[in-house]
């Protein structure tokens, strides 16, 4: 089952420049900002999960790339948030290059797997060609940027 | 932490197990290019939760996920999200401690 993440592009999501260039500081403003849009209730238990799903494994996926993602009762909806590095972040990525985009796929814990499985794969799908993590790293906009995902978006 | 965090945060955590444990699940996030490899570092968490809740509550907790595979359940408008049965008002006064659904058994997260 694919799940509807229209919504869940709005410019609200979209961070231009993340502040830190440590990961587990990124996770920590990605999460303050879902809370800040109305996408997420509690904010530590989110981010706590995401640090847990780090634990697992990395979800740099390379190419200057990350997808951390989660199924958790402070989702309050799915939800994919865009957040951009300029400097760059050391994520552990398999391709040993900083992360410089940051799609974080968050599904509510209702979710199936499956469900949630898709909206990652969607989102990991939309930035592999590079003329679109271009346009995003260049985007000054949010919308733009959120605008140009909805249309990628498989 | 308290009780109430280290339950959320356990639920969260056997969401996340439900997908690594599974060698198919695991391998379809391989493919996606997302590492899959720290399971025992997320079952030794779990086991450092699990200690920290009282007996009762994780019995509580594992008849619920035996009997529905996930233990914890949101209400929305009083409504727990489990068995869709509306609470009585004082269940209510639970919000922000621990309660279950007295219908279904479900430990309930309120929104």
């Amino acid at each position: 089952m694919s799940i509807s993440i229209g919504p869940a592009l709005h410019p609200a999501h979209h961070i231009t420049d993340l502040k830190t260039r440590r990961r587990d500081s990124a996770l920590h403003e990605l999460v303050r900002h879902a809370h800040a849009a109305g996408a997420v209730g509690e904010e530590a238990l989110l981010y706590a999960t995401l640090l847990l799903r780090e634990r697992l494994g990395a979800t740099a996926v390379g190419r200057g790339v990350a997808v951390p993602n989660a199924r958790s009762l402070a989702v309050l909806g799915p939800r994919l948030l865009i957040g951009r590095s300029r400097r760059g972040i050391e994520w552990g990525a398999p391709d040993g290059a900083l992360v410089h985009l940051v799609l974080l796929a968050l599904s509510p814990s209702e979710a199936s797997v499956a469900a949630h499985h898709g909206l990652v794969a969607r989102a990991v799908a939309a930035i592999r060609p590079a003329r679109v993590r271009q346009r995003l790293l260049e985007s000054e906009d949010p919308e733009d940027a959120g605008g140009l995902l909805h249309e990628v978006l498989p | 932490m308290s009780e109430w965090t280290a339950m959320l945060r356990l639920h969260d955590l056997d969401l996340l197990l439900e997908e690594a444990r599974d060698p198919a699940l695991a391998s379809r996030l391989r493919s996606l290019g997302l590492e899959v490899s720290g399971l025992g570092a997320l079952e030794r968490a779990r086991a450092q939760l699990h200690a920290r809740l009282d007996r009762r509550w994780v019995s509580t907790y594992e008849r619920a996920q035996q009997r529905y595979g996930r233990a914890v359940v949101a209400v929305r408008d009083r409504v727990c999200q489990g068995c869709f049965i509306t609470l009585p008002t004082s269940a209510a006064a639970s919000a922000g401690a621990l309660g279950v659904c007295e219908f279904c058994g479900r430990i309930l997260f309120w929104r």
